[in-house]
């Protein structure tokens, strides 16, 4: 009589190559999908840079015209929500993607003489200035077009930190633009998506305080 | 490499607890590969989700941590889903051989799984941050699957050394 077999393992080894191939298929495709022809160029604010999103040059940031404009750091910058400059450095936020496009954003901080770039904070998005000059930014936070609230992978990436994508409070980070420290937080932080502008930063760092 | 074993033969409490394991780790790999070629799955709460922070609940404590770590370090699905099945399949492998390696061999595997875990179900009751990672129902779930796990491993040793005794 023949005997029927069941494994695991092979059942696994299965599914390795398959998803290998699917990997190998749907990701090179999506990459393919998504580079659409495009060249932007904003200006930063205060400075001589401006960030390139380009799909014939590298993206980054730039300094000079957008016909001749020199590459000085190479990534994906963001220059809408409050790059700011001060004492020769620049801070603004650079994102960040997985394979499968979740979007995430570390605050960086670039020497404007060296063009040497540190990552000061990761997960943590620069929102602006407050009243009083101090960066103000949200922490250990997925970015709005990864659907934290119900993308499980999120989840997953918060988990070893200890923090939870979907909870309602937020983490406010207030920043020494001079020196890139934290000089105050706000743990449990509401109001983050209606009315921060108002609540954060039309106001100084001393109003918050109270 | 010899893959498969007769369904005919009798299964122990271990070689249930190491197909748990496995197949485990097969639901959040589910969820990536729709995300692939749907990417609306990660907008709204649906059954591959539900899949995966089920399964993920369902893997000991420090695998899960380990592979939130190695997403945060690599930004990579593609090498978390590649990590949790070559991890499965290497257990399953390794645990098939040592459970099938003789009396000693089996009852220290035995041992150590049980200690393996009785240190989770410690993790998981603790007040760490991490703990509900994956919301309640599904910590809940992976509590008691956990749980389970540990009775079929415990009945074997308890067995054993009846066995022994005779």
């Amino acid at each position: 009589m023949r005997k029927s077999k069941f494994s695991v393992n092979a059942l696994l080894l299965l599914v390795i190559i398959f998803s290998a191939i699917i990997f190998f298929v749907t990701i090179k495709l999506v990459d393919l999908a998504y580079h659409p022809a495009r060249n932007d160029y904003y200006h930063i604010e205060g400075t001589d840079c401006s960030v390139r999103y380009s799909s014939l040059l590298p993206d980054g940031i730039y300094t000079g015209d957008q016909i001749t404009g020199t590459l000085r750091v190479e990534g994906r910058f963001g220059y809408d929500w409050g790059a700011a400059a001060a004492g020769g450095r620049l801070y603004i936020n650079e994102y960040v993607s997985t394979d499968l496009g979740l979007m995430l954003c570390n605050l960086v901080r670039v020497d404007l003489k060296t063009w040497e770039k540190e990552t000061l904070l990761r997960d943590t998005v620069l929102q602006g200035a407050c009243a009083s000059g101090e960066l103000v930014c949200i922490g250990k936070s997925v970015m709005p077009a990864g659907h934290p609230g119900t993308n499980a992978l999120a989840h997953l990436y918060a988990m070893s930190e200890g923090t939870d994508p979907s909870a309602d409070g937020a983490l406010i980070l207030y920043l020494d633009p001079e020196s890139g420290e934290i000089v105050w937080s706000v743990a449990d932080a509401e109001g983050v998506t209606e009315d921060f502008e108002a609540k954060y930063l039309a106001r100084t760092l001393e109003e918050v305080r109270r | 490499m010899r893959f498969g074993i007769n369904v005919r033969n009798r299964l122990t409490g271990a070689d249930l607890y190491v197909r748990i394991f496995q197949l485990t780790g097969l639901a959040p790999v589910l969820y990536v590969l729709v995300a692939c070629v749907h990417p609306a799955v990660f907008t709204s709460e649906n059954v591959f989700s539900v899949l995966f922070r089920l399964g993920m609940s369902a893997l000991p404590r420090w695998e899960a941590l380990g592979l939130s770590r190695l997403y945060r370090m690599s930004h990579s699905e593609v090498l978390v889903c590649a990590a949790v099945l070559v991890f499965a399949l290497i257990f399953g492998l390794a645990a098939g051989r040592l459970l099938k390696g003789g009396r000693g061999k089996a009852r220290a595997v035995r041992v150590v799984v049980t200690v393996l875990i009785v240190l989770d179900l410690a993790v998981r009751v603790l007040p760490l941050p991490f703990r509900f990672s994956f919301g309640i129902p599904a910590t809940v779930f992976g509590f008691v699957i956990r749980l389970g796990c540990l009775a079929l491993v415990l009945g074997d040793l308890m067995a054993d050394r009846r066995n022994t005794g005779e």
